[in-house]
């Protein structure tokens, strides 16, 4: 298994074939990731909140459901949840604010990289792991901490050929320490 | 000064908005959504229903609230609703994929080509979709988390009233969605009214 181990704000990609497992552990308290995914064939189609929304037809995705992107294609199932729903695609804040995301990523991302990926001002919004937000019946939204749990763990098998990409990102001051582990198994790299 | 102008079921109009004209989006047979999307006039940043739900912390701003683009920019307040709602900011607009998906076939028209095809027309060629502001859609949300699409219930004139907060491209596009309504509802008209 290929794994890295991610402080908060250090970002984990990679193109990974059909099949592919994506494993994302906590390995500390109010811990996460954002996770962005897109076609490898096109870096267009992207993972999206709305187009799950509507295909789903549920806010809380759980084990077994897909994500999918914004042509309508099932991109990942989810294999593992262990604080279910903890795959939340109601806040793109969740974990960061877009500005400081979008800062993190003008750093990793360059001309010259390997992966095919959208530019800046056509990137995605994030669908954010060990994150849950809850809803009251007049619309108010509001974050749920205790999916954020160290040794929580999600699972997603790729559907298809895609390019994955992960923010790791912490509420906890863990600037001495990693906050996540991100593994790929099951299927070769592209 | 009043503008109108007038959406034929199936089709999308756009306006020109400056800061502190008011739009309204009048549904003119009831039942009807529209799917509207504001854009600067370069085209460089959209209305985003994910960037105003995390703003805002709810699901659909209240009179007085803020419709936030992709940049965290304020684009619209809404200023009033005679509707009894609701309203979505969850789902895209529907697409060619969408209906081929269901059976309807390749011709069937859709917000995403209304959208797009009004925006080239102003010389706006965006990279991404942006999700719908869908307006009289009846999108609710259960406490399980499922979301139910029912027949809209907006009524004969009903209207949501926008004000923009910046220079802005404001499409609308009369829901071409015949495939989750029942018969005898079709796709109607819709009425932009601009106060400047």
């Amino acid at each position: 298994m290929n794994s890295a181990r991610l402080f908060s704000g250090q970002v984990f990609a990679s193109s990974v074939g059909a099949g592919t497992r994506l494993s994302i552990k906590t390995l500390a308290d109010s811990s996460g990731a954002c996770l962005f995914a897109w076609s490898a064939a096109d870096p267009f189609e992207q993972l999206s909140d709305a187009y799950t929304f509507m295909e789903l037809r549920r806010v809380w995705p759980r084990v077994k459901d897909r994500l999918f992107s914004t042509c309508r294609r099932p991109l990942f199932e989810i294999l593992l949840d262990s604080a279910s729903p903890a795959i939340d695609l109601l806040r793109h804040d969740a974990w960061m604010r877009r500005k400081h995301m979008l800062e993190i990523i003008g750093g990793f991302f360059h001309p010259a990289q390997e992966f095919p990926a959208p530019s800046q001002d056509a990137w995605p919004f994030p669908v954010n792991l060990f994150a849950r937000t809850r809803m009251d019946p007049d619309g108010v939204l509001t974050a749920v901490p205790e999916v954020a749990r160290r040794n929580y763990q999600i699972q997603l098998r790729a559907i298809t050929d895609l390019v994955v990409v992960l923010i790791a990102a912490s509420h906890g001051v863990w600037k001495e320490a990693a906050v996540i582990e991100a593994g790929l198994a099951g299927q070769e790299e592209l | 000064m009043v503008e109108l102008i007038h959406i034929p079921a199936r089709q999308a109009g756009c306006v020109r908005l400056s800061k502190g004209d008011r739009v309204s989006i009048i549904d003119v047979a009831g039942h009807q959504g529209a799917d509207c999307f504001a854009v600067t006039p370069d085209g460089t940043s959209t209305s985003s229903p994910q960037e105003t739900r995390a703003r805002l912390g709810r699901l659909f701003p209240k009179i007085g609230q803020a419709v936030y683009s992709d940049e965290g920019v304020a684009f619209l307040t809404l200023v009033a609703d005679t509707s009894s709602g609701p309203h979505g900011l969850l789902v895209p607009p529907c697409d060619p994929t969408m209906y081929r998906l269901r059976g309807a076939g390749l011709a069937h028209g859709s917000c995403f080509d209304n959208l797009h095809q009004t925006l080239a027309r102003y010389g706006v060629r965006l990279k991404n979709t942006p999700a719908s502001i869908c307006l009289f859609q009846n999108l609710t949300v259960l406490e399980t988390g499922v979301i139910q699409i029912g027949v809209n219930q907006s009524q004969a004139g009903d209207r949501v009233i926008f004000q923009a907060e910046t220079e802005l491209l404001f499409v609308a596009s009369a829901c071409p969605n015949d495939v989750f309504k029942r018969p005898p509802l079709q796709p109607t008209d819709l009425i932009l009214e601009i106060n400047r």
